[in-house]
């Protein structure tokens, strides 16, 4: 690099090493200490041996960007199921690390050769060695990567952030444009000053712009296939949970519903006896508990249309907004009374949908007298439909007109947001065709999916 | 006034019908009315048609016995052949499909058997008093022009007084209308032009809005919108303005 000799050599074996540790520590700081050392000590003496046996200016730094590259695939655990993804991520760092050792050398050199400069020790030679030369060359590999590690850091975290889609790449693309703007001015400098051939540095600066494109376009490709990752494993792990919960919840509910067969029958046998031996007022207190808890119409059998929604997602759904009914002392009916639904069909927008109005239900229905909601599932020609009925309350207040308008609500600005949402769902839907109707206090929405297109 | 009572059980609508007849003699004297048993669904549509029935009361068992059309499916067979048709089922408790019933054949009434017999003849009467109120006061604001509409595979029918406007959707959507009633958004596979070749008193007042000039209340010209009862609006365009001040004034 910029330090001959054996002396030089093991200063900068040093210090590349530490960079190397470093850098690997701000990559993944999950990978352990041996291996990141390792990585660090290999990576650094395979860069010192061979500037020590070709002795060639730049040769180096091609091999330092393959090794940077091979590092970065290795130390940051690429765990993931689509095999694509991990090609995506080597081209990132080979990129990426292209773009990093060329923009530290540079920089390194433009540096140094600043420094002695202004500093007026004399001009820089890179044939003997000096302690000052060292010394400078240390300390702005050191800065340099520090700067740089802030930098990569930063991009990992991009990726691994929650910010949504346009925000990451807004970001992404600023800080590449800043490396592109600060790379292609230092490189101009540095081969300025050290009176090299001006296309040569052209040269270097179109290489740098194609590399930063690709590396653009290798970014935002991973980030894509991260993001769509995450969402279908997170949704993965949402099914089986639900499945886990719901088949929890079934059997729970199996065991309550026997429990109350066998306490009937215990307790018919029961009035039995009583009725021909107890005293009156016995009876009449026998009587009067059998009627209370009713068990001839078995209340729970509001959701037995539950075994019929076959979609787990939608079941899921219908059932978390049956308990929340339940705890809010609503009366919630599910009346579906044959399969309608997939069974492994996701139902995006209907869950939404769906979702939504649950929710509006659940708290309009709420605030009235007698509370009910209703969701009904049911076949229609050439698909199915949805029906949720909620009871209202000043029905005449309601402005059918106002309640998909952003914001409105009859209470608070926050509740139209979600009606809102459904219509920008339907507008832009082609086969999902949605009714609201307002009749009798009762507000009711009708969806109707067409599965002919 | 024809009376429909349906139930396979025949002891029932003997009964019901009894009820009925002696409701209508002690009420409604100056009402022509008959009132008809049958037991199965097929007989029902059969001697309906027949009679040429229009705005007549039906009271229907769901479960009409195996292999025999059910209560729902007679009812939306009804809705076609009598769209005045006032409909009201009398039933079980364990039949659990109550709204979505509703919502297909617009029911006037659910009543129980298990509710006893006070409460059953009681529900019987007031649903007929209900359907004859109901009958009349569309008699008097009888409006043979309907709009019929698909929704949910089903052919809904709605009186065009009913409808304030129909409006496109400027995005993505392919052909889809929303109808605009008093208390109704409907969604619908159509276009403007199917819309306005049906229904050609309607104004084109926008690209997008079809309007129904009969119900519209007032005009705001300076906000260029046009405003029906409770409180719902339209957009207009601009060079609309002349043929509705025309109209409107």
């Amino acid at each position: 690099m910029l330090i001959p000799e054996i002396k030089g050599m093991t200063i900068q074996l040093f210090t590349m090493i530490l960079v190397f540790y470093i850098f690997a520590y701000f990559f993944d700081k999950n990978v352990n200490i041996m291996k990141r050392l390792v990585v660090s000590i290999v990576l650094g003496t395979i860069m010192s041996a061979i500037e020590l046996v070709w002795n060639a200016a730049r040769f180096e730094e091609l091999m330092t960007i393959t090794f940077t590259a091979i590092a970065f695939i290795w130390l940051v655990n690429f765990e993931l199921k689509q095999p694509l993804l991990r090609y995506v991520k080597a081209i990132i760092s080979g990129f990426a690390a292209y773009l990093i050792v060329k923009i530290s050398v540079v920089l390194t050199e433009l540096i140094i050769v600043y420094g002695y400069r202004f500093s007026g020790v004399g001009y820089f030679s890179d044939k003997v060695f000096t302690w000052g030369a060292a010394i400078s060359s240390i300390l702005s590999m050191y800065i340099l990567s520090g700067l740089l590690f802030l930098l990569v850091n930063k991009v990992v975290k991009l990726m691994n952030s929650r910010f949504t889609m346009n925000r990451r790449l807004t970001y992404l693309f600023a800080l590449l444009i800043v490396i592109a703007g600060v790379s292609t001015f230092s490189v101009d400098e540095a081969f300025r000053l050290t009176n090299a051939s001006m296309r040569l540095a052209w040269v270097v600066v179109v290489t740098m712009l194609v590399m930063f494109a690709i590396l653009s376009f290798a970014v935002w490709m991973f980030a894509n296939a991260t993001i769509k990752e995450q969402k279908f494993e997170s949704e993965q792990e949402n099914v089986r949970n639900l499945e886990l919960y719901m088949s929890t919840l079934e059997n729970n509910y199996n065991e309550v519903r026997k429990f109350r067969h066998d306490i009937k029958n215990a307790l018919s046998a029961l009035n039995y006896r009583i009725n021909e031996y107890g005293d009156k007022e016995l009876i009449d207190d026998v009587q009067d508990l059998l009627k209370e808890y009713n068990f001839n119409v078995m209340s729970d059998q509001r959701i037995d249309g539950l075994q019929y929604i076959n979609n787990p997602f939608i079941k899921g759904l219908i059932f978390s907004k049956y308990l929340e009914a339940q705890t809010k002392g609503i009366q919630f009916d599910i009346e579906v009374s044959t399969k309608v639904l997939q069974e492994d069909e996701k139902y995006s927008d209907e869950f939404r949908i769906l979702g939504i109005i649950l929710d509006n239900a659940i708290e309009a229905a709420a605030e009235t007298a007698q509370p009910r909601v209703t969701i009904g599932i049911e076949n229609i020609e050439d698909g199915h439909s949805f029906l949720v009925v909620n009871t209202i309350k000043n029905s005449d207040e309601i402005n059918l007109e106002d309640i998909s308008q952003n914001g409105y609500s009859s209470k608070g600005p926050n509740r139209g947001l979600g009606l809102a949402t459904v219509k920008e769902i339907t507008d832009n839907s082609d086969n999902i065709f949605i009714n609201y109707k307002i009749e009798d206090e009762k507000f009711i929405v009708n969806l109707s999916v067409d599965e002919g297109i | 006034m024809n009376i429909f009572f349906c139930d396979d059980q025949r002891q029932f609508i003997k009964q019901y019908k009894q009820l009925a007849e002696n409701y209508l003699k002690d009420n409604f004297k100056n009402i022509k009315s008959n009132v008809f048993e049958v037991e199965s669904g097929n007989e029902l549509l059969i001697l309906a048609r027949e009679s040429e029935t229009v705005g007549g009361i039906y009271f229907l068992d769901i479960d009409l016995g195996p292999d025999q059309i059910n209560g729902i499916q007679l009812a939306v067979e009804i809705r076609n052949l009598d769209p005045y048709a006032e409909i009201a089922f009398i039933s079980t408790h364990d039949e659990m499909m109550k709204e979505t019933i509703k919502q297909k054949v617009n029911t006037l009434n659910f009543i129980y058997k298990e509710d006893g017999e006070e409460v059953v003849t009681r529900e019987i009467k007031e649903t007929i008093h209900a359907a004859i109120m109901h009958n009349e006061s569309k008699m008097e604001n009888y409006t043979p022009k309907v709009f019929t509409v698909k929704f949910n595979g089903i052919l809904r029918q709605i009186p065009e007084d009913a409808i304030y406007y129909f409006e496109k959707l400027n995005n993505s959507a392919r052909n889809k209308l929303i109808l605009h009633t008093k208390n109704e958004l409907i969604e619908f596979r159509g276009t403007m032009k199917e819309v306005q070749a049906e229904l050609p008193d309607f104004i084109q007042c926008h690209q997008s809005f079809l309007i129904n000039k009969n119900n519209v209340k007032q005009i705001d010209y300076r906000r260029k919108k046009i405003i029906f009862s409770n409180d719902i609006t339209c957009d207009f365009a601009v060079r609309k303005l002349g043929e509705l001040r025309r109209l409107f004034g």
